[in-house]
């Protein structure tokens, strides 16, 4: 009690909400254009068709992490095998998640600049973001999951009103005819959207700090999949609203979608509050590849002093957002097939390395525990 | 003083440390004693014992209490074989009514028989047969004797007997149970603790007749010897949680305490927070329910308010009146509460933000009338929020510190001068005198003081976060807020319980009270034991009527 060192469980339920919130959030705002663009109407069945590849991500992680006690694969290969055999692993894995910390803080300070206060200067909203982020990994898994599903509370709510707030807007002739681009087109986006799905792979910081009653596989299922439905759901809320053309050259056309939804007569600015639980979701998104980053980082390389790793990762993803952000994320929306082929390479690479790991490691260690 | 007493004693004592502190005696000259020998006396009273010789015992009292002119003494003669004996107390620590009445029964009770002079057990049987007092106790350490006069108690000496008779008359005059300043109720007792501990635990203990109350005293503070009580509910408080306030509290080392202040900043849990991670009531009626709830109450000695702990955010925000009005209205009640709790938090960060950054937002009309109503001011939002809210600050505090004829006075003098000049002078807009006003209200709504001022002190941080970012400041203000309150913990119990996490049991009584009749069992984020509160069959039924015919 009290001064105890507890080591701190997550349930279930706060994190399929991490997942809902760190698939949802950023995509939300930022994929529906690239989408509508490359997809057409048919945008939302991209999000379908990439949930599946989040999932099989998740679930390789999942899988691999299950055949382990205590579902730490890295630990176990640490112990089995040594710790140089986590290195690449954790390299690529922390890597990748700071490259996506960055790019997430350049595209909050993008948003943030452009609607709420564009005379500060962006790397002064990135610094105080990064500030959050670290003071929040700082306090533990615990307080992230508790944000993530305090945010995922109100997001089910717009979701379920939305629909009904849009329904004077909505027109099925927007999403005729089906099939505007074809297939390929849809493939096309699909495609395009994959990076970002593959982000399902944080599961990897997480699961270590799932209950063990839980069972992961169901809520890796809730919250990835969850999230792909919901984002399909509002995708083709957009569709049927404006069509495609219209949002694929705006901005941030979830965000304006708010925009034309009236409530009553004097309940006709909601979009402010959509834009502050945006905020906060985003800020929670953040916060969570920073503490991948950190998390995985520190235990291979075995720094006990997290506190500073933290600060240090922190601070240079502001410095990346600031130099290079910007040109990444050009090549991020320009979707060059090199970055596409990085990008998604870390993702399967880092599971294919575990994989060999942990094979390796059970071999070493004799039958393990399965879940 | 008489210094060969003082030598005599020490060479009576038989020890290497009574020979040397004897020899320094001896060596010293003047009328009194040197600061360091007194102080190396003091170190070893401890070890002390109760001499034969009263007139030893009489002087090292005497000596070790620094002569001090509060140290009352009483030389008298016991029994037929007139046995000398002498009555110590301190002069407004002892009630004087009740030594007179011991000092009156062993001058009278003894007339007449013939004291044993040989036996020092039998005498001191015979001498608690004689004393009227609720309980005596015989202490063979002269530095028991100290402690027990420094608590109020009046110690007897007889010569001859190697123990000192003790015997509780602690009790300076106190005031009665006044209705709490700042906890009152329109519903609900009106009784409030004092700053007498025997009283505070008797007002608890009127209210829970249960042999099973616990309470268990402890002294802190090397120099105050303050006494301090820790009371739980046996069988509904957990060990676990007993033996951790036991074991901070007990590990307390510091020259005094004076208040629940300097304990409850030694034993929470974060030491850094600025929310009340224990609860401070001046209620008997709040600590009762607090101990039926599986808390631990913590009373101190000369201080009217006592510590309960685990605390929650929901429990800070919790009235003891909500428990005495139908449930409807306290639920609404207390719905509201959270509601002004919001205002008095965000309510000027958000004007602010709105007026400075976020104009959009603001439906046109009323954006018409907060550009006229700030023209011609010439600060900017922030500023003009952060003065105004310093100014109120500057009367709350005013209100408080001045006595009480003059103080409402000036609070509304204040007020008018606020709100009228300052708006005729264009200093400030007056919907921001509004904001700042409502803001004020809302904040007195918070039923707990801790509470407020944790408030208060917050809004100033989000109204600058406001100024400076817009809601983006707001956001990250809140955000890293709301990870501050999740990580907290009172003994070990999330501070937002249940809340955060959420207990779907214990809803029952955070933003709606429902009756107690369906309050069936104690909250199940607290540890406890036994979480059964009552019955199942206390819903009130209508008797069965007839046909009506």
């Amino acid at each position: 009690m009290g001064g105890e060192a507890v080591s701190i469980r997550i349930s279930g339920g706060l994190y399929a909400a991490v997942l809902v919130v760190t698939e949802f959030i950023m995509q939300y705002m930022l994929l529906p254009r690239v989408l509508l663009e490359n997809a057409g109407q048919e945008a939302w069945m991209t999000m379908i068709l990439v949930g599946v590849h989040a999932l099989a991500v998740g679930f390789a992680v999942v899988w691999i992490a299950c055949r382990f006690p205590d579902r730490d694969p890295l630990k176990a290969i640490r112990c089995a095998i040594g710790p140089w055999a986590t290195y690449p692993i954790a390299l690529i894995y922390g890597a990748f998640n700071l490259l996506v910390y960055a790019l997430s803080l350049h595209d909050v300070q993008t948003f943030t600049s452009v609607l709420i206060v564009p005379d500060t200067p962006a790397w002064v909203l990135s610094a105080i973001m990064a500030l959050l982020a670290v003071y929040i990994v700082h306090q533990g898994v615990e307080p992230i999951a508790r944000t993530a599903y305090g945010v995922l509370m109100p997001l089910i709510l717009v979701l379920l009103i939305l629909p009904v707030a849009l329904v004077p807007e909505m027109s099925v002739l927007q999403v005729d005819p089906f099939l505007w681009k074809g297939f390929a087109g849809v493939l096309k986006g699909a495609w395009i959207a994959l990076p970002w799905s593959g982000q399902s792979i944080i599961v990897l910081s997480l699961i270590r700090h799932l209950s063990p009653k839980v069972n992961p596989y169901k809520w890796t299922l809730v919250g990835v999949a969850g999230s792909h439905v919901a984002l399909a759901a509002f995708v083709l809320l957009i569709s049927l609203s404006f069509g495609s053309l219209l949002p694929s050259r705006l901005l941030y056309p979830g965000y304006e979608m708010f925009a034309i939804v009236a409530l009553t007569e004097s309940i006709e600015r909601i979009q402010a509050g959509i834009m502050l639980l945006w905020l906060f979701g985003s800020l929670i998104t953040i916060t969570v590849y920073l503490f991948a980053a950190v998390e995985e980082g520190s235990l291979a390389l075995g720094v006990r002093r997290r506190f500073w790793i933290t600060v240090i990762v922190g601070t240079a993803g502001v410095l990346i957002a600031q130099t290079v952000g910007g040109g990444l994320q050009r090549r991020s929306v320009a979707r060059q097939n090199w970055w596409m082929l990085l990008h998604i390479g870390a993702i399967w690479g880092v599971v294919i390395l575990l994989g060999i790991g942990a094979l390796l490691a059970r071999r070493r260690q004799g039958a393990g525990t399965n879940a | 003083m008489d210094r060969q007493l003082i030598v005599q004693y020490l060479r009576r004592w038989q020890v290497a440390q009574a020979d040397a502190l004897a020899a320094q005696v001896e060596s010293c000259s003047g009328a009194r004693l040197p600061d360091q020998l007194q102080l190396a006396l003091a170190a070893e009273k401890a070890n002390m014992p109760v001499s034969p010789a009263l007139a030893e015992n009489r002087e090292m009292v005497r000596t070790l209490m620094g002569n001090s002119s509060d140290l009352m003494e009483r030389s008298l003669y016991i029994g037929t074989n007139q046995l000398p004996a002498a009555l110590f107390c301190l002069d407004g620590m002892a009630e004087r009514t009740q030594v007179m009445t011991i000092l009156e029964s062993v001058a009278v009770r003894t007339q007449g028989v013939t004291l044993p002079a040989d036996g020092a057990g039998t005498l001191l049987t015979a001498l608690e047969q004689m004393i009227p007092s609720v309980m005596v106790r015989g202490v063979s350490v002269l530095g028991q004797v100290l402690d027990a006069l420094l608590m109020g108690d009046t110690v007897l000496f007889v010569d001859g007997l190697t123990s000192a008779l003790v015997m509780p008359t602690d009790g300076p005059p106190g005031r009665q149970p006044d209705e709490p300043l700042t906890e009152p109720v329109v519903r609900g007792p009106k009784d409030g603790f004092t700053e007498t501990l025997s009283d505070n635990i008797a007002l608890i203990r009127r209210r829970l007749r249960d042999d099973r109350l616990r309470v268990e005293r402890m002294t802190l503070g090397e120099r105050s010897r303050t006494r301090v009580v820790i009371m739980y509910m046996m069988g509904i408080a957990t060990p676990e949680l007993v033996q951790e306030v036991r074991c901070r509290v007990g590990r307390i080392q510091i020259d005094a305490i004076l208040g629940t202040g300097y304990i409850e900043e030694m034993i929470e849990d974060d030491p850094f927070t600025i929310f009340p991670l224990l609860k401070v009531t001046e209620r008997p009626d709040v600590v009762s329910a607090g101990l039926l709830e599986g808390k631990v109450g913590l009373i101190i000695e000369g201080s009217p308010h006592v510590l309960l702990m685990p605390s929650t955010l929901v429990a800070e925000m919790q009235s003891a009146e909500d428990y005495y009005h139908r449930w409807p209205i306290s639920s609404f009640m207390r719905s509201l509460r959270y509601v002004y709790l919001l205002i008095a938090f965000l309510g000027p960060a958000f004007y602010v933000a709105v007026t400075t950054f976020h104009h959009e937002l603001v439906p046109t009309n009323l954006l018409v009338t907060l550009i006229a109503a700030r023209e011609g001011v010439p600060f900017p939002a922030v500023l003009e929020a952060l003065m105004m809210e310093l100014t109120m600050e500057a009367l709350r505090e005013a209100g408080v510190r001045l006595p009480k004829v003059v103080g409402q006075a000036v609070s509304i003098v204040g007020a008018l001068v606020i709100g009228e000049s300052a708006v005729a002078a264009g200093l400030v807009s007056p919907v921001m005198v509004i904001v700042v006003a409502l803001t004020a209200i809302s904040s007195f709504i918070i039923p707990l003081y801790a509470m407020s001022l944790a408030v208060r002190l917050l809004r100033f941080v989000l109204v600058i976060l406001a100024g400076t970012f817009g809601f983006f400041g707001i956001v990250v203000g809140l955000m890293a807020l709301f990870v501050h309150l999740v990580s907290l913990r009172s003994f070990g119990v999330p501070y937002l319980s249940p809340i955060v996490p959420p207990t779907a049991g214990d809803q029952r009584d955070v933003f709606v009270r429902v009756p107690w009749w369906a309050m069936r069992r104690r909250p199940q984020f607290m540890p406890a034991v036994d979480h059964r509160r009552s019955g199942t069959a206390n819903r009130p039924k209508a008797p069965a009527t007839g046909d009506g015919g």
